[in-house]
């Protein structure tokens, strides 16, 4: 009859709704399962072309590549072939000693211009050299400038534990200018 | 039983349901056929990574052929595609270059082509390694594998 029909094909109707709002959501959960892997947020550390701990490990292990001299009230000669590491213990030991840091001015610019090398324009080092516990303030500051940028990523190296416990540090941070890296 | 069949409609005659129906299904449909293609996408893209970071570990590995003590800026730079291809197994084309970050100077690539153009999916994976250069300083080298 023609009510029964009527009533039935508004039936038909809310039950297709239904359906397709149900066919939505499972299309949207779907879609969020899978992901968009370009929209994921990495951290600062983790968008650096290499782990800080790697690069401090490998620019430490690195020989000065020229021969230098260091003015401690006696001429000290550097070969070419020492590590920046026995470069910095010597520095840290001369400092606690009571030597001047200018001394070491021309090895801190070599250390420097490696590091840029390694990390790139878009990233700035800092090398801090600390003893015993002390951390801050470091006794040795090999940098452009102080960190200035909240995001920083860091690594150490103890380099020598006979007495004195001395500590590289490595800090990098965006260069000046440039956006926190975000993906 | 229903015997009265002038009531009952036909498939088509209920357009609005049908339309509603069809769409319901075309979006689950279209939406599965788009999510198998991502992962699809996903895969392969992990895939070239891996074989990226294989050859880079393949080349420092082969050139310390003694350990890692061994290992030289020379021994890297005689690196011959032949060295490498084995763990490219399944990649078009891939490269390997190496270049010696400090002191600042040498470089050099060892590549296998498989195609004319650069594909738009590339596998990349780098790493700093040190390496006995010129007698007995050490150097700072970086290694970086390509693979599409």
């Amino acid at each position: 009859m023609r009510g029964e029909g009527a009533v039935s094909g508004q039936l038909a109707l809310m039950d297709a709704l239904v359906f397709l709002a149900v066919a939505i959501l499972v299309s949207s959960a779907m879609m969020g399962h899978v992901g968009d892997p370009a929209g994921d947020a990495l951290s600062f550390s983790d968008a650096m072309p290499h782990p800080t701990v790697d690069i401090l490990t490998v620019l430490m292990r690195a020989s000065l590549g020229v021969q230098m001299t260091v003015d401690l009230g006696r001429e000290l000669a550097l070969p070419a072939d020492t590590s920046f590491a026995e470069c910095l213990l010597l520095e840290a030991r001369a400092m606690l000693g009571g030597a001047d840091e200018a001394a070491f001015g021309a090895f801190e610019a070599r250390l420097l211009d490696v590091l840029d090398s390694l990390l790139g324009p878009s990233l700035r080092g800092h090398i801090h050299v600390s003893v015993s516990e002390d951390v801050e303030p470091p006794l040795v500051c090999i940098e452009h400038s102080p960190v200035e940028s909240l995001q920083v990523s860091a690594a150490s190296q103890r380099l020598s534990d006979d007495g004195v416990r001395t500590t590289a540090i490595l800090l990098v941070e965006p260069a000046l200018g440039l956006e926190p890296l975000r993906v | 039983m229903r015997t009265d069949t002038r009531g009952v409609a036909g498939f088509f005659e209920d357009l609005p349901v049908l339309l509603l129906v069809l769409a319901g299904v075309s979006s689950v449909a279209l939406t599965g056929a788009w999510c198998t293609d991502q992962q699809a996408d996903a895969a392969r893209q992990e895939g070239l990574s891996a074989a990226a970071e294989a050859l880079v570990r393949a080349a420092v590995l082969v050139a310390s052929d003694g350990g890692p003590s061994t290992l030289t800026v020379g021994s890297l730079f005689a690196l011959e595609p032949e060295d490498l291809e084995v763990n490219a197994a399944g990649c078009v084309g891939w490269a390997v270059v190496i270049e010696v970050l400090h002191p600042v100077g040498d470089r050099h690539e060892i590549s296998f082509d498989g195609l004319d153009d650069l594909p738009p999916d590339l596998g990349y994976a780098c790493e700093l390694v040190n390496a006995v250069y010129e007698g007995d300083m050490t150097a700072v080298v970086e290694v970086t594998g390509v693979a599409w």
